[in-house]
């Protein structure tokens, strides 16, 4: 399964929360990434999001939010096996992401 | 001075003359006194930059703003400023009028237009008040043309036909973390600056600092001002400069204090900042995994095209900068309602 963020939900990040602003990182989890992360566990896929294209940067609390918030709700390290990340317009971001996971989880960085 | 004269004085007794000629004397002794009063004080304001506000008439409020009117370069009459004039605000007098009388200043910051900008816009949104501003020039025509250009003229109303409005100025305002405003920025520096890794982070600061205001900024629900935050964008020949500043409570207010720190004397703003910006878990949520925008902040004035990052909050003001000893954290004697971040990114 694979969500491209420049044609599915925007070109320009936000911030954090929903009432914050437009686009944000838990506007993006909801509507989108648990949705699509479900449906991919049921079909044994991987979900892959690429995050190329954008017109403009993700600000680390809209990645915090939206992948460290699907780590929360999955709740247990399967979700690195299950998650693939494509970046390579800005490679780091797959490295933040990953991050950012582990930390929620409660994990080492390693 | 009026001195009763003709038929009305002939036909007075003398008493009644006497009386009336000492309180004509009586009269122009106390305006004489008051004119080299004046006098004095101005000649204060001259030599210590400082300001003083008078009230002329009953329900008219003057503000004179000190002669070098700037929070880098003097900080503590700029500042003294702006809380005689939060105070009258905060006053709520109907129908107050605030005159704004820059006749003496002779240097200005983009810092302090945007923060009196600021101030005056807020307070719009309070009809039942009915505040009205207006105010005259200053004497040095190098203010007036920045003032101009700024856009604080045309959000007071008054126009000045003499100066051309520049297009190289942007200054946007909001109450949400917005995209839109983020990318209308990013995109006036692309015009002229290529490098996409620092105008990335340009914007992804500007997010952070409108969600951080969006989240924190304004927790006294009582405030009488409206939950801004500012951008100013300016192009120069070698540089952009930019303001981001809200009137909120300010970042020592809202970061978390740890074990009995508030008991601790030597803990102060300027340390409450730099303990932020280092990262060192001062989230208000006590979340261990949040907390990261402001060492996020810290790292963008870290880069290298970036320089004379400040942050001014409460009491204290950091300074960032790519050397090694990266943030200078002072604290200001007086203290600054809201937070105001200045950079330039050169070009």
């Amino acid at each position: 399964m694979n969500i491209k963020v420049s044609r599915d939900f925007t070109m320009t990040p936000g911030g954090r929360f929903r009432d914050q602003g437009e686009f944000s990182g838990q506007e993006f989890r909801e509507d989108l990434l648990v949705k699509f992360y479900n449906e991919s566990i049921e079909k044994n896929e991987k979900l892959v999001v690429d995050l190329d294209d954008c017109r403009r940067a993700y600000p680390p609390s809209f990645l915090d939010e939206a992948f460290g918030g699907l780590a929360e709700i999955v709740g247990d390290k399967s979700i690195l096996s299950n998650l693939e990340i494509i970046s390579e317009d800005e490679p780091k971001l797959k490295v933040f992401i990953f991050k950012s996971i582990k930390k929620k989880l409660g994990l080492s960085d390693e | 001075m009026y001195i009763p004269r003709g038929d009305y004085i002939r036909k007075l007794d003398d008493a009644r003359k006497l009386f009336l000629i000492n309180k004509c004397l009586r009269e122009q002794k106390k305006r004489r006194k008051y004119n080299k009063q004046t006098k004095r004080r101005l000649e204060y304001i001259k030599r210590k930059g400082k300001s003083y506000n008078t009230q002329s008439k009953s329900n008219e409020y003057v503000a004179i703003p000190p002669t070098n009117f700037s929070f880098e370069d003097n900080n503590e009459g700029t500042t003294s400023f702006f809380n005689a004039v939060i105070n009258q605000m905060h006053k709520k007098i109907r129908n107050r009028k605030f005159y704004f009388n820059f006749e003496w200043v002779e240097s200005i910051s983009v810092g302090s237009i945007m923060y009196l900008l600021a101030l005056i816009y807020n307070l719009k949104g309070i009809n039942y008040l009915n505040y009205t501003y207006y105010g005259n020039r200053s004497r040095n025509q190098e203010v007036n043309k920045l003032l101009n250009d700024s856009g604080f003229y045309k959000y007071v109303s008054i126009v000045d036909k003499r100066f051309n409005p520049m297009k190289n100025i942007e200054i946007l305002n909001g109450t949400d973390v917005s995209t839109q405003s983020a990318d209308f920025v990013c995109s006036f520096v692309e015009k002229k600056y290529n490098d996409k890794v620092v105008v990335d982070n340009l914007y992804n600061l500007f997010i952070e600092l409108m969600g951080n205001t969006v989240q924190h900024a304004y927790q006294d629900v009582d405030s009488i001002f409206r939950r801004n935050w500012y951008i100013y964008s300016e192009e120069k020949d070698d540089h952009f400069k930019f303001v981001f500043l809200d009137t909120g409570v300010g970042i020592p207010k809202t970061v978390k204090r740890k074990n009995l720190e508030f008991l601790n004397p030597l803990m102060n703003d300027s340390k409450y900042i730099r303990s932020a910006l280092n990262g060192e878990g001062r989230s208000q949520t006590g979340d261990p995994n949040r907390g990261s925008g402001l060492p996020f902040v810290k790292q963008f004035g870290e880069l290298e095209n970036i320089t004379e990052f400040i942050i001014m909050s409460g009491y204290g003001q950091c300074r960032i900068t790519n050397s090694e000893h990266s943030d200078q954290c002072i604290e200001q004697s007086n203290e600054l309602n809201g937070t105001l971040y200045t950079w330039k990114l050169m070009k």
